[in-house]
């Protein structure tokens, strides 16, 4: 008996137990593992983050129930201690129940998740606009209202890549121009591309968005914190396809102000 | 002590070679749909170890990033062409006459030279990797709506 119950106990416990220890650890301790989402700088990213536990928490708490009740039956219920199956069939009841559980508990779901998809739609009253496109293999930042525009490609030598040396610490994640913005500024992002479908993506500003060739999509993005952050090509494009990283530097009003003049400047 | 002009005798049953080309019979189509699907499936899946030994540390270790391509889309295209697809018709041929009564598939001759057209199709596709420029190298984007320009807006 206590070791049916320790059996099925360990099976369902498992999923348990990684829930409970992401919920545990300190973001440190997750950001150095590379266990979770990255840590979020602006409400979008933070309200995917939530999101995510959420739907973590309860698709856990679904999985521990359904896999205790199938170890429970498979073992209690098996045939060489004489089970009997039962003889009935068809029951309303049950038909009813398991439909409308399951319909609240998407309900709990979608609220949330329309919210997150409300707001990260919501382009307007933004304080500036970058054009970003996507090219093979690099891209490519517009500030179109002041003029600014230049190339990123990426900096990793190739002797790291192909091993001859040691890793960088960013290795592939580095490149010549970054993507300057300031920090608590919301900036409309539009996003286009020159040769096939690529994709900006940044895990901590939230949001990754295709950057389709002969069509204009577009996010945004508030910083709430200064820093760099770095995200890569989220959309297969040939060879170079994971060689194309982004790095967006935020920083404060007046220091985008001076590198703003700068780039009119020497651009 | 006669000799009848008229004694019934078996057609003659081809040997060899001749056997496998020109069946009319819904098993040995099957069993020719079922042995394709397995070697393909090993040809796949020698493209799939390819692309295992390159992910096995980060950087580039094995091949370049354009052949990699190359095996991450001819590994789907020969898997599910050339080994689930093929893999289903050979059970359905060896078994859906039986299941239904019947003494053959419709149209048998048909039913061969479809087969027929399979390893002729897949060397095509196969030798396409050798061609200057490579094979497909596309990946999931050779399914709508990446292909057709639309994205995921």
């Amino acid at each position: 008996m206590i070791v049916n119950r320790l059996k099925h106990l360990l099976g369902a416990g498992s999923a348990l137990v990684s829930t409970l220890v992401l919920w545990a650890m300190p973001a440190s301790v997750q950001a150095e593992w590379a266990l979770n989402l990255q840590r979020p700088v602006t409400e979008i990213a933070r309200v995917q983050y939530d999101l995510h536990m959420l739907i973590m928490y309860i698709v856990t708490v679904i999985g521990v129930i359904v896999f205790a009740v199938m170890f429970y039956s498979i073992v209690k219920f098996r045939k060489s201690k004489g089970a009997q199956p039962a003889k009935f069939s068809h029951s309303t009841k049950a038909e009813v129940i398991w439909t409308v559980i399951p319909t609240l508990i998407l309900i709990v779901m979608a609220v949330p998740s329309t919210k997150a998809l409300l707001l990260m739609e919501d382009t307007t009253e933004s304080d500036m606009v970058v054009k970003v496109t996507g090219y093979q293999w690099g891209w490519h930042y517009d500030y179109m209202e002041d003029n600014v525009d230049f190339f990123s490609k990426l900096t990793t030598p190739q002797s790291q890549i192909t091993g001859s040396e040691a890793k960088g610490e960013n290795y592939l994640l580095e490149v010549d121009n970054h993507m300057v913005i300031p920090v608590g500024k919301k900036v409309r992002i539009l996003l286009t591309a020159r040769d096939v479908i690529h994709a900006w993506w940044v895990p901590q500003l939230g949001g990754k968005k295709d950057a389709i060739p002969g069509f204009i999509n577009e996010m945004w993005v508030r910083a709430d914190e200064t820093g760099t952050f770095r995200g890569q090509c989220a959309e297969l494009c040939g060879k170079d396809h994971g060689y194309m990283p982004i790095v967006v530097d935020v920083v404060e009003e007046a220091e985008y102000q001076a590198w703003l003049a700068n780039q009119r400047n020497s651009g | 002590m006669t000799t009848t002009v008229a004694d019934h005798h078996h057609d003659e049953v081809p040997k060899g070679i001749t056997r496998w080309l020109f069946t009319t019979n819904h098993k040995d189509i099957g069993t020719l749909y079922l042995w394709f699907s397995f070697i393909m499936f090993l040809v796949g899946g020698a493209m799939a170890l390819v692309i295992r030994a390159e992910l096995f540390q980060p950087g580039l270790q094995v091949v370049d990033p354009h052949f990699y391509n190359q095996m991450v889309t001819v590994h789907a295209l020969i898997m599910i062409f050339g080994a689930v697809m093929p893999g289903f018709v050979g059970f359905a041929n060896w078994m859906i006459p039986m299941m239904i009564g019947a003494p053959d598939m419709a149209l048998p001759s048909m039913n061969n030279w479809r087969f027929w057209l399979l390893p002729f199709a897949t060397s095509l596709l196969i030798l396409s990797l050798l061609v200057p420029g490579g094979g497909p190298a596309a990946g999931w984007t050779i399914y709508p709506p990446l292909s057709v320009r639309v994205g995921w807006v």
